[in-house]
């Protein structure tokens, strides 16, 4: 069913099965490589602050004391003295620091930093994006910002794996018949396509909500036009009106700042117990001070929206926003996919559903492969050796690349300005040299990129542990969870890829194995 | 952490038995032969029962917004688990077709329609 002459005649017969058939294949073989790369990254988004810690040695500060309100003015400070607007994240588990975002309009000074809670002193910069810079920006948007292309091309990629599970659904001729079924057997398309089915279908609940609820994210980027209707073409109207924002020029006049802590009191009493998450002062000194705190995202499924504003100088409650009834459905979506609450449970279903998912594109992927080449060697055609290329280089290829992203960390000195840069050509450059690599040889890319991953994943956690001098065991022992999370993942991803190279390195060629795709760095 | 196992196991049990009112996955465990239509209908009931206390259990222990996303994960997890116990460890499920021999064609009249 996977030409158009096929599909013309599916679609002349009305036959529903057929043509979904078409579409699920076509749909599944062009965004496939696309598909895989974002739910790839999205499952590291899932740990990517625990990514943080382990790419960023200096933040992985112990757990510090509740941190005084009072007390920031000060760091603030001594970042950048006068400085008319400061903001402050408080730490949380995740992140043990105060990510300071300091702006100075008259100097023309803007600066991030992070502070020690504990010392109060500005951290050294991190020169790497990390897992919240870089695969995270990935997964939303492919890090390509100009023109939101890369959002609307993961919009497209979201609608096509709402299509693909719909048409997926209604092709399977006995969805109910083959519910648990995997045939482990000689014939590895057959294995590879239970194996999509059973991802696909077992996993449908995740598969499908997630696609769905990241274009519910981004309404207003795949539906720009119709609340703007309503504000008269005025964004800035919009956005003041929702997000409950306030703002007034300086005073001039000099004034002390009433306590920030009695304030966060105030906050705290307000929202019936939840603490402030971050802290914000505009013209701090001045006689028109304003005191910004939003509500903590760790307790509700909903990402709130809610922000309190103080009058500096008397403490007094100027303006509170919360959403309404209708946003609020929109942010327990949005909550629902971008998991910024704290709930480890949830965290690792979510780190575990999304490998299935990237089973499920992988094993697509390969049924593909599988089924077409035998047909296309007989017929002299080129295009499945280009899709197999693909497959490899846009499945193992991407993981590869992202041992190398982590490696590259490790190896490159911490002091070099273009540390950051570096690590992600060191990505792309991977990436490219996979694909390359499964294009020249075909026949073995699947199991030499396994062998890659394995060698990759143990080369990444030794590297870790001698130039930070945090092995596993230490990790455990000083409660850097985090580091010894992402370590064991790795050293885990390591022994699958490792098993799984070994079982297709068995196989007779030139059939890989279901296997070779099943495996995460 | 008591309330996750129980979740993961009332939903295996729950697909585990659904699964073995198919004929493919009954000859495959346990060699048994086909159930009849009420004996099935009877597991399946039994099945439904044990996902919607797994949801219940969420809903008591983590609240509902965070209880009813845990139910739907663990129902993935718990049917992905039978899965493989078919295809890797079928004597591990032998246990729950003795409990609902109903009616193989050896023991009791006549197969489904």
């Amino acid at each position: 069913m996977d030409n158009k002459g096929e599909l013309q005649s599916a679609l002349d017969a009305h036959d529903l099965r057929a043509s979904m058939n078409w579409l699920h294949t076509w749909a599944g073989v062009v965004m496939g490589s696309v598909l895989f790369a974002i739910f790839w990254t999205g499952t590291l988004s899932v740990f990517d602050r625990e990514i943080d810690r382990w790419m960023m040695p200096q933040t992985r500060l112990a757990h510090a004391p509740a941190t005084s309100f009072d007390g920031l003015q000060a760091m603030a400070d001594r970042l950048a003295p006068g400085a008319d607007q400061w903001t402050a994240t408080l730490p949380t588990d995740r992140e043990p620091m105060i990510a300071f975002a300091v702006t100075d309009r008259a100097r023309h000074i803007k600066l991030s930093r992070n502070v020690d809670p504990s010392t109060g002193r500005a951290l050294d910069p991190p020169r790497t994006l990390g897992g919240t810079g870089f695969f995270f920006q990935f997964h939303r948007q492919l890090r390509l910002e100009f023109l939101q292309i890369g959002r609307w091309i993961v919009g497209l990629a979201g609608m096509t794996m709402l299509i693909l599970c719909v048409s997926g659904v209604i092709f399977h001729k006995k969805i109910f018949a083959d519910f648990f079924t995997l045939r482990i057997v000689s014939k590895p398309s057959r294995t590879a396509l239970d194996l999509h089915v059973l991802a696909g279908v077992l996993g449908l609940p995740f598969n499908f909500l997630m696609p769905l609820s990241s274009l519910i994210v981004f309404w207003s980027i795949y539906m720009p036009t119709p609340h703007l209707i309503a504000y008269h073409g005025d964004n800035t109207a919009y956005v003041r009106e929702v997000g409950g924002i306030f703002m007034r020029p300086a005073a001039g006049r000099p004034a002390p700042i009433a306590s920030l802590d009695a304030m966060e009191r105030e906050a705290v009493r307000r929202w019936g117990g939840a603490a402030p998450e971050m802290v914000g002062v505009s013209h701090p000194g001045d006689a028109a001070a304003v005191v910004v705190m939003r509500k903590s995202r760790a307790s509700l499924v909903a990402v709130p929206i809610d922000v309190i504003y103080f009058d500096g100088p008397t403490g007094r409650v100027l303006l509170t926003n919360t959403a309404t009834p209708i946003h609020r459905i929109q942010r327990f979506i949005a909550g629902a996919h971008t998991i910024q609450f704290r709930n480890w449970t949830l965290r690792w279903f979510y780190y575990a559903s999304g490998l299935v998912g990237c089973g499920m594109v992988a094993t697509g992927l390969l049924f593909w492969v599988q089924s077409r080449r035998k047909r296309h060697t007989k017929l002299g055609l080129r295009g499945a050796g280009f899709v197999e290329g693909l497959a490899v280089g846009s499945t193992t290829g991407v993981i590869l690349a992202t041992a190398a992203y982590l490696i590259a960390n490790r190896l490159l000195p911490p002091g070099l300005a273009a540390r950051q840069g570096l690590e992600v050509w060191s990505f792309y450059m991977v990436w490219i040299a996979a694909l390359a690599h499964a294009g020249l040889r075909p026949r073995v890319a699947w199991t030499e990129q396994c062998w890659a991953i394995a060698a990759a994943g143990v080369l990444a956690v030794f590297l870790n542990a001698v130039t930070t001098g945090l092995p596993i065991p230490l990790a455990f022992a000083r409660g850097q969870f985090a580091v010894a999370g992402v370590d064991c993942v790795m050293l885990a991803g390591a022994a699958i890829a490792a098993v799984a190279a070994v079982r297709l390195g068995r196989r007779p060629l030139p059939s890989p194995g279901p296997v070779g795709v099943e495996q995460h760095a | 952490m008591p309330e996750l196992a129980a979740m993961l196991g009332c939903s295996f049990l729950g697909f585990a038995l659904i699964a073995l009112t198919q004929d493919q996955h009954r000859r495959r465990v346990a060699g048994a032969g086909p159930l009849n239509r009420r004996p099935a209908r009877r597991q399946q009931g039994v099945a439904a029962v044990l996902l919607i206390l797994s949801l219940l259990i969420a809903i008591w222990r983590r609240g509902g917004s965070f209880g009813a996303m845990l139910w739907l994960l663990t129902l993935s997890a718990g049917a992905l688990l039978v899965a493989a116990a078919l295809a890797w460890r079928p004597r591990l499920l032998a246990g729950l077709v003795a409990i609902n021999r109903g009616a193989d064609p050896e023991t009791g009249p006549g197969r489904r329609p």
